[in-house]
């Protein structure tokens, strides 16, 4: 069973340095309007169940959409709240997750993969498909600080799809390489998909949005402005982008 | 009245990461610690021979000039195990002290147990260790090959002396996220400690206004331990470990108990 439940959460992060918070701790609980600490997360609730769904998240930047997503990944945790997350997340939340400049290709295929949590054997045996995905074979034994920049997201792409993820995360930054690689990135997620894996993207570009998702999330200062089918709030949202309740391009 | 929000959170997530994983995990981030030390350098493993053999050279002309009394030991020999027993410690913590903070990139983006981090850095200390201690080997076997049934203590010294540097470790790494003058700190005080634990002396020479410092000096106990059994063949005097382990006990817990606490918002601060 895929599953992502959120009620009430909230997740506050101080403005402070680490040391400061030290000092401070335990002597006081924050309040909500203490200036010491925001909050981009403030009061969301929402659920999508069963496999293949597909979810969208829009919002200003600064509305709490990376935030909502890491929550989701477990990289960090609510400050009040109830998160519920059923399925092995896959976080491609940055394409170079994990990704260690000094080690070679081989070597961060096998890094990687074992930081999202496959095992050692699983890598192995996916090891030529996730060499040729990438485009990279003659490359997997030169150090990755040797790689052009697409060729070290290709290959950060193909090993996290190669996860067997039950619920992929997307941050926008997935719009990669050059159009051919684009398109087999989209195929691919897609396929994943298809397979029974939940996906939610976060992105600004709308049409993406409408192509890609059935459902979507929009996030205001940190709460939920509407929770519903792709192309209704994405009629909403255009209406309130051109009565200028917010940018259009997000500051 | 301002509202307040209390701090109930809770968190529900399947599947939990299985041990098998986490134990591949560990491999492959000492692998990394190691890897990142020695690509690219062309001594690779001798670095970690250089600090203890130039250090036995040195103390054992030092001792030329100035009397260390050993007893029926020879003193590069006594020296020696001293330095291989204090490399574990002092490497162990310099890596520990960055173990958290150089994997920002990683702990931003990706779930995983991070105690691991820190039991990295020492799994990985430990890889490089072992190779110094099979030089000690090759000087054991010269200078004074003995054997004694009471070298079964080893693995018992090295697991209290493995657990300490967990709990330090573990410490050294929190501590670091929080206040970054840790790592400065970090050199500094392993200096002091080494002067003050009983690597290139024995504990008999402490004087006397020392002795109860020296005494609950876990690193006193631990290589005073690896000295008796290794060098006479006798099992340790339990006046020597009784302190170590219950410094040991307390460090480890108290690393433990803060890893536990404040683990989940080690994302947030680094």
């Amino acid at each position: 069973m895929r599953r992502v439940l959120f009620e009430e959460v909230r997740k506050r992060f101080s403005r402070q340095r680490g040391a400061k918070i030290v000092a401070n701790w335990g002597f006081w609980r924050p309040t909500a309007d203490d200036p010491r600490w925001f909050w981009p997360i403030n009061g969301v609730s929402f659920s999508i169940e069963g496999s293949g769904r597909r979810l969208g998240i829009i919002g200003a930047n600064g509305s709490g959409k990376t935030t909502l997503l890491r929550l989701i990944a477990g990289v960090t945790q609510p400050t009040s709240g109830w998160v519920e997350v059923h399925g092995r997340v896959l976080p491609l939340l940055e394409l170079f997750s994990g990704m260690q400049p000094e080690l070679t290709g081989r070597e961060n295929i096998l890094m990687g993969g074992v930081l999202l949590g496959m095992r050692r054997r699983e890598i192995l045996g996916k090891f030529d498909s996730i060499v040729d995905f990438a485009g990279i074979s003659g490359f997997v034994d030169m150090p990755l600080k040797h790689y052009s920049l697409g060729m070290m997201m290709r290959l950060g792409f193909s090993v996290a799809t190669h996860v067997e993820g039950k619920i992929i995360l997307v941050d926008e930054a997935w719009g990669i390489g050059d159009a051919e690689f684009q398109k087999k990135s989209a195929e691919r997620l897609d396929e994943l998909r298809q397979r029974g894996a939940t996906l939610i993207l976060v992105s600004h570009d709308l049409e993406v949005l409408r192509r890609l998702t059935d459902e979507i999330l929009w996030l205001h200062g940190g709460r939920v402005e509407a929770f519903g089918p792709s192309e209704k709030v994405i009629a909403r949202y255009l209406a309130a982008v051109q009565s200028g309740k917010i940018p259009t391009q997000p500051a | 009245m301002t509202k307040r929000f209390p701090a109930d959170r809770r968190v529900n997530r399947t599947p939990a990461p299985s041990i098998r994983w986490m134990v591949e995990l560990l491999r492959t981030l000492a692998f990394h610690r190691i890897a990142l030390r020695y690509k690219e350098s062309l001594l690779g493993f001798g670095w970690i021979l250089l600090q203890p053999v130039a250090l036995t050279l040195i103390f054992t002309y030092i001792r030329r000039v100035a009397d260390i009394p050993t007893g029926d030991i020879p003193y590069p020999l006594f020296v020696a195990t001293g330095l291989v027993a204090w490399s574990l410690t002092s490497v162990a913590i310099a890596q520990a002290s960055i173990s958290i903070t150089g994997y920002t990139d990683v702990l931003k983006r990706i779930a995983i147990p991070k105690l691991l981090l820190p039991l990295a850095a020492l799994s990985a200390t430990l890889a490089d260790v072992g190779i110094l201690a099979l030089l000690w080997g090759g000087l054991f076997l010269y200078f004074q090959p003995i054997f004694s049934w009471n070298f079964l203590w080893v693995p018992v010294i090295l697991g209290v002396h493995l657990l300490l540097l967990l709990g330090l470790c573990s410490l050294i790494a929190l501590a670091n996220v929080f206040f970054r003058d840790i790592g400065h700190a970090v050199p500094h005080l392993i200096q002091l400690w080494f002067f003050a634990s009983p690597v290139f002396y024995p504990t008999s020479l402490v004087p006397k206004e020392f002795r109860l410092l020296a005494r609950w000096n876990p690193m006193t106990g631990i290589i005073e331990s690896y000295r008796s059994v290794l060098l006479t063949g006798h099992a340790p005097a339990p006046d020597l470990w009784i302190p170590a382990i219950v410094v040991t006990v307390a460090v480890l817990g108290l690393g433990l108990f803060l890893f536990w606490k404040f683990e989940g918002i080690l994302a947030d601060l680094i």
